[in-house]
């Protein structure tokens, strides 16, 4: 973008602008990039696809400690445009003094929801009474492999669980930093009985179904409480019939008041909301620190047009004008500025990676996954286009 | 001469600009550090005030999980012995080949030395009764995936060696005793035929809030090779998760440096722009090279500690002001953010070693061009 046909910018000179501009944007870059890996590993946890929602308690102070009833999903199952349910308890653990979260599971149904491929061993079945599969994150974090054996001890409960490691999935989601156990397993880690579970995640036809009918479904077959349990009508769902093989359960009651049905991430965002946490204010706050950190690229922005004052007195010397100066100015710096938004995603994106691998990347024990936003990369080329045209503009172009 | 030099470099337009460049940086550092100072101590605030929980395993020290612990067999009476102790069970646990009349399964078999007490303790609910040799309890889960009931006759093999055991009770205690089967820990060592070691001792502590006191005393006086932890892990779950976000700023803190460091090449390098003609005139009147090395150098680096000191100031009063207002308006307490003096200390060095690393090569290329100048 050349307004005036001469080179008068030296070259060494814009490659340590560029370098200057460049740190800047990775400070803000990796801020932000931080910062949504967390909202969106958070929001995603319980699942991002549109067609997963939960069923969960609305007494719950955070995601891990609400209760439900396993008898849920067997009311929900039969419904027209329900595909699967899968009841889960979330039981936050130790092993080897590290904190981790086990999720209790029910196999079959679990793999409905989520993908789980094996990078090795085996996966569990349900009557695999003292075993677990691990997420390649949590793996590596613990050093575990296929057959090694672990003793989990809760943390919400005085339980402890001694597991083998019965293989190792890769998983895109959160369940890569968990350890998958056979439902009843974490629910002896959790302290629930057998009845009780965190959550239950169905997945839907969203053309057949939605969660406020699923609510309306369970408000529907719920029988009004009554303070003793009766024996369990006949399973609607292949879900409670494998487990109703293996564990004793009871007509509990439920009380419809404490439940919701929300899409997933809505779920997990309500938890966030509740803190203050939004995609916004995590964004306005890697704004705020971009704008901390702008006076240092302001100042390579005054040295830089300091470093040339001869040749733009030179320039201006030839009868150009100071607007036409300072717009030629703003136009290369702005290339400048675009570069500098490129490298600085890029060198993010490198430094979130490198932490991540080596483990120092984790919030609530799961690891801050980097994922390129486009309004992260446009926030940073117009803030740093902003600083440097306001300080151009402002700047006294004398000769 | 020198601090007349340095005081020349002080008085450019350049010098407040270039402070309030390092002092925003190191301030938002302050803040951060001061923000999840608070959110740390209040989650161990929180641990404090929740259930510690009031049993232990001593299991040894080299092992990851209870198949691969051995213990001494008789350490179960010193801790049995101990007036702080309620309950306290020695266990041995291992995996047996179950056959019913239908089918062979694998199981882990728990030997305890008293098996109600056991089931008792663990608030189990218990079908039938469990008194003598030769007897076991099923758990549930055990119970229906076998199909073995009340009265059933077992074979147990260990090793090669088997015995007949009847089930006398089929219990249900929501723990992983509900897979396993339970047999008295005499009946366990008559077929493995070591009664020597244990797996593990479980023991139950009278008062929680002498937990550590007791735990004390126990490590002083039991084998060096041998380990207790506690069976509800919150403070170590709560430490873990506060050290993850400490991990997390300190690396977050690596990205600010570097534009510290940046920050610092501009000002050495400003400073050399703005005042070329009084280090020139410093060079004519008999200043060495060096001297003008130093020179710079210094000049950055008071940049930087005077940058960090304001920094510092301004992120722990900005946080503070900004917990102020959130009280008065929200009327949350918990919000008191403060920054430790060895977090500041920590800080003020970062700050400094940042500051000299970004100085260095503008305070040695503006020496250098110096030195061309007065040999014109």
């Amino acid at each position: 973008m050349n307004l005036i046909p001469f080179k008068y910018l030296n070259r060494k000179r814009i490659i340590t602008l560029i370098a200057i501009l460049t740190i800047t944007s990775t400070l803000f870059s990796v801020t932000a990039y931080s910062f949504l890996g967390f909202y969106n590993g958070f929001t995603n946890y319980v699942g991002e696809d549109k067609d997963i929602i939960s069923v969960y308690s609305q007494k719950g102070s955070t995601p891990f400690t609400g209760i439900v009833s396993v008898n849920i999903a067997d009311m929900v199952a039969a419904q027209r445009g329900v595909i699967a349910t899968s009841p889960e308890v979330i039981a936050p653990c130790t092993i080897n003094n590290q904190s981790i979260f086990i999720r209790g599971i029910i196999p079959n149904a679990i793999t409905n929801l989520n993908d789980l491929p094996m990078r090795e061993g085996q996966s569990i079945n349900l009557n695999d009474t003292n075993s677990c599969i691990v997420g390649s994150n949590l793996a590596n974090k613990l050093q575990l492999k296929s057959g090694d054996t672990i003793l989990a001890i809760g943390v919400l409960s005085n339980r402890y669980v001694e597991l083998q490691v019965k293989g190792i999935f890769n998983s895109n989601t959160a369940l890569n930093d968990e350890a998958l156990v056979p439902l009843y397993l974490g629910q002896w880690l959790r302290g629930l009985n057998y009845n009780s579970a965190t959550l239950i995640r169905v997945k839907i036809d969203p053309s057949q179904i939605n969660a406020n009918q699923i609510y309306m479904q369970i408000t529907n077959k719920t029988t009004p409480i009554n303070p003793t349990n009766t024996t369990t009508p006949p399973p609607n769902s292949q879900t409670q019939r494998e487990l109703e093989v293996l564990i004793p359960l009871v007509q509990a009651n439920i009380n419809v008041g404490t439940i919701s049905v929300a899409q997933s991430q809505q779920f997990m965002q309500s938890y966030l909301s509740r803190y203050g946490i939004s995609k916004d204010t995590l964004i306005v706050l890697s704004i705020v620190v971009l704008v901390f950190a702008s006076a240092t690229a302001i100042s390579a922005i005054t040295l830089f047009v300091k470093q040339h004052s001869s040749d733009i007195d030179t320039i201006r010397s030839i009868g150009v004008s100071t607007k036409k100066l300072k717009a030629d100015i703003i136009a290369k710096i702005t290339v400048c500025a675009l570069i500098a938004t490129f490298l600085g995603t890029m060198l993010s994106a490198g430094f979130i990676s490198v932490f991540q691998t080596l483990g120092y990347m984790e919030v609530l024990s799961h690891t801050i996954a980097f994922q390129i936003d486009p309004i992260i990369i446009i926030a940073n080329f117009l803030l740093l286009t902003a600083f440097i045209s306001i300080k151009i503009v402002g700047m006294d172009l004398k000769q | 001469m020198q601090a007349i030099a340095l005081k020349i470099l002080f008085r450019k337009k350049s010098t407040a600009s270039a402070i309030i460049a390092v002092a925003l940086l190191i301030a938002l550092l302050a803040s951060v550090n001061a923000l999840v100072n608070n959110i740390n101590s209040q989650t161990a605030l929180i641990t404090k005030l929740a259930n510690q929980g009031d049993s232990f395993l001593i299991t040894s020290k080299d092992s990851t999980s209870i198949s691969d612990s051995r213990i001494p067999a008789n350490l179960i009476e010193s801790i049995k012995t101990n007036p702080q102790v309620s309950y306290a069970t020695a266990q041995q646990t291992t995996e047996a080949t179950i056959k019913t009349n239908t089918t062979i399964y694998q199981a882990t078999v728990r030997g305890v030395d008293d098996v109600r007490a056991f089931l008792t303790n663990q608030k189990a609910s218990i079908n039938g009764s469990v008194s003598g040799e030769n007897q076991a309890a099923i758990g549930i889960i055990f119970a229906k995936m076998a199909s073995v009931n009340k009265n059933d006759l077992l074979n147990l093999t260990i090793n090669g060696k088997s015995v007949q055991l009847k089930v006398t009770a089929i219990t249900q205690a929501n723990q992983q005793s509900d897979t396993q089967i339970t047999i008295s820990l005499s009946t366990l060592q008559a077929i493995t035929q070591n009664s020597d070691e244990i797996s593990l001792i479980q023991f139950k502590i009278k008062d929680a809030a002498k937990a550590n006191a007791l735990l004390e005393n126990l490590t002083r006086t039991l084998p060096a090779d041998i380990k207790i932890t506690s069976l509800q892990q919150v403070p170590t779950f709560a430490k873990d998760v506060n050290n993850q976000t400490a991990t997390f700023i300190n690396v977050w803190s690596i990205a600010i440096y570097l534009v510290v460091i940046a920050a610092s090449y501009i000002i050495a390098s400003r400073a050399v722009s703005d005042a070329r003609y009084e280090l020139y005139t410093l060079r004519t009147i008999g200043a060495k090279h060096k001297t003008t090395l130093i020179l710079i150098t210094v000049y950055a680096l008071t940049i930087g500690l005077i940058g960090a000191v304001i920094g510092i100031s301004l992120g722990i009063v900005g946080t503070q002001t900004a917990s102020t207002l959130i009280r008065w308006n929200w009327g949350n307490t918990l919000l008191n953010p403060i920054l430790n003096l060895n977090q500041a200390l920590e800080i003020l060095l970062l700050a400094l070693a940042a500051s000299l690393v970004g100085c260095i090569y503008p305070a040695i290329k503006g020496s250098k061009i110096i030195t061309k100048e007065t040999a014109l």
